[in-house]
């Protein structure tokens, strides 16, 4: 893999068309449980 | 005995590899919490905070409360869905029936971004591209939208 982890989860930012981050999500993988 | 050795060495190569890895993107991902629209959710304990900018919003409580039901209905269910094969999925709820976005995506570790092509429901094609910011100890991508 090309990139490391330092938690199972994962803070991501989405952006609307306009470039503008209104969505933030804090995800966790769900096949480790 | 050398038989069962190999056996065994196979057997436990499988399970590793039938593991899906900590540190990698791939498998599927769900909502710990979500943030839009100045309204927060945490799955974990269903706790809600609202910024006092939107409570500002709204005159009575009913339309906040139709604004929080719909991050909660829109949002708090949505899966990520990173395959093996760079295949990338959109899901609106834990439900196979709700794929929102299909398409693939690819890494530039160098520009930290993933540029994901994916198809929506309605056959519309779109680019999505990913920033990776690894100034962020936690791993913190963005997902940047942009119709192509």
């Amino acid at each position: 893999m090309w990139y490391e982890f330092k938690s199972t989860r994962l803070k991501l930012a989405l952006e609307n068309g306009n470039g503008v981050r209104d969505t933030f999500y804090i995800l966790e993988r769900e096949d480790l449980k | 005995m050398k038989k069962i050795f190999t056996l065994f060495a196979i057997l436990i190569t499988l399970i590793a590899s039938a593991q899906p890895q900590k540190n990698s993107l791939t498998g599927s991902w769900k909502v710990v919490s979500v943030e839009t629209d100045g309204i927060f959710i945490k799955k974990e304990n269903d706790s809600v905070v609202v910024s006092e900018r939107v409570k500002s919003l709204y005159k009575t409580s009913v339309g906040l409360q139709d604004a929080i039901a719909h991050v909660r209905s829109q949002y708090t269910h949505n899966r990520f869905v990173f395959g093996k094969s760079n295949t990338y999925d959109f899901y609106l709820t834990e439900n196979p029936g709700s794929l929102i976005f299909h398409g693939n995506y690819t890494a530039d570790t160098n520009k930290k971004l993933i540029t994901a092509e994916v198809t929506n429901r309605a056959g519309t094609s779109l680019k999505k591209k990913c920033g990776m910011n690894l100034k962020v100890p936690a791993l913190n991508w963005l997902l940047k939208t942009a119709t192509a």
